[in-house]
């Protein structure tokens, strides 16, 4: 199963466009700020948070539910990134045991975030990740500071996913490439 | 199934937030075009169950699960007990195993 199903606004995903979204679109990336279909679909997801938030306004203050409102909106939050669903391997016909595709791709920047200098932006699988079990290859790309090597960061993160991603992936997990879209000098990336 | 679902939610919801590696069951989401057209449709969820959502089918119940993890835990495991716990615990409520039960992890953190 390839990748390429994707929904796309103009270059970019959702899920990116989502990402670039919860860091407040700093840094600016001239990419998507000059893609006019992604920054259309970036104004539409504005729309969308800025309503979930008078929902939670409006109906916390209706009925003070507000556990309910906000167990809600993380479904809706989660349901926006989830991407496809990855099947486990599983014996019980009766049972559908799923990990979606947002939840690792969370998990890979996450994971990220547990080395200094290195910010994940994008990861995408590929391969058979519809089949339970499959084989599958990880791409992540990633931004990074020239405080340290940057090929020993990619490494560190490589190991980093492999190890970690491991125990959580319903697939087997076949190759993780790194790749390093930009470098900061000095700074956060 | 003669059971009260909303009651057997409540009940399922909090079997699963039991499951060591859970750390909230949500509300299963609408589909994104759903969303996208009409924020609003998921607020007919009804507020007096649990998070889990429990269908009274003819042939058996429909249980989904939507849950977040922990990433100290991992997650085939989490979500094997969780599928465990649910069908367990339905067992004991409806009287008959679910005919189907969803789980799905949708954030691990």
């Amino acid at each position: 199963m390839s990748d390429d199903v994707d929904d796309r606004h103009g270059a970019f995903t959702l899920d990116e466009l989502s990402d670039y979204l919860d860091a407040d679109r700093t840094p600016a990336r001239a990419d998507i700020e000059g893609d006019p279909d992604a920054v259309a679909a970036l104004e539409r997801l504005q729309v969308l948070r800025r309503a979930s938030r008078d929902l939670l306004d409006t109906e916390a203050s209706a009925d003070g539910d507000e556990r309910w409102i906000s167990s809600v909106l993380a479904s809706i939050r989660t349901t926006a990134h989830a991407g496809r669903d990855i099947p486990v391997p599983d014996d019980d016909p009766a049972a559908h045991l799923v990990v979606t595709e947002g939840a690792l791709r969370g998990l890979v920047r996450t994971l990220g975030d547990d080395l200094p200098g290195v910010v994940v932006r994008r990861t995408r699988f590929s391969g058979d990740v519809g089949v339970p079990g499959g084989a599958v290859d990880v791409d992540i790309t990633v931004v990074a500071t020239l405080e340290a090597s940057v090929s020993d960061r990619a490494e560190a993160l490589r190991a980093h996913v492999t190890a970690v991603l491991g125990a959580h992936a319903p697939f087997r997990i076949r190759s993780v490439v790194v790749r390093v879209a930009d470098v900061v000098v000095g700074g956060t990336p | 199934m003669t059971a009260d679902v909303r009651a057997v939610s409540r009940e399922l919801t909090a079997v699963v937030l039991a499951v060591p590696g859970v750390r909230s069951v949500l509300p299963p989401g609408p589909g994104l075009a759903t969303l996208v057209r009409d924020v609003r449709s998921v607020l007919e969820i009804p507020r007096d169950g649990g998070a889990v959502l429990v269908q009274d089918r003819p042939d058996g119940a429909r249980v989904r699960v939507v849950v977040t993890t922990d990433r100290a835990v991992p997650t085939i495991a989490v979500l094997r007990s969780v599928r465990d716990a649910v069908v367990a615990a339905a067992q004991h409520s409806l009287g008959a195993a679910p005919s189907d039960v969803t789980v799905r992890v949708v954030e691990i953190d």
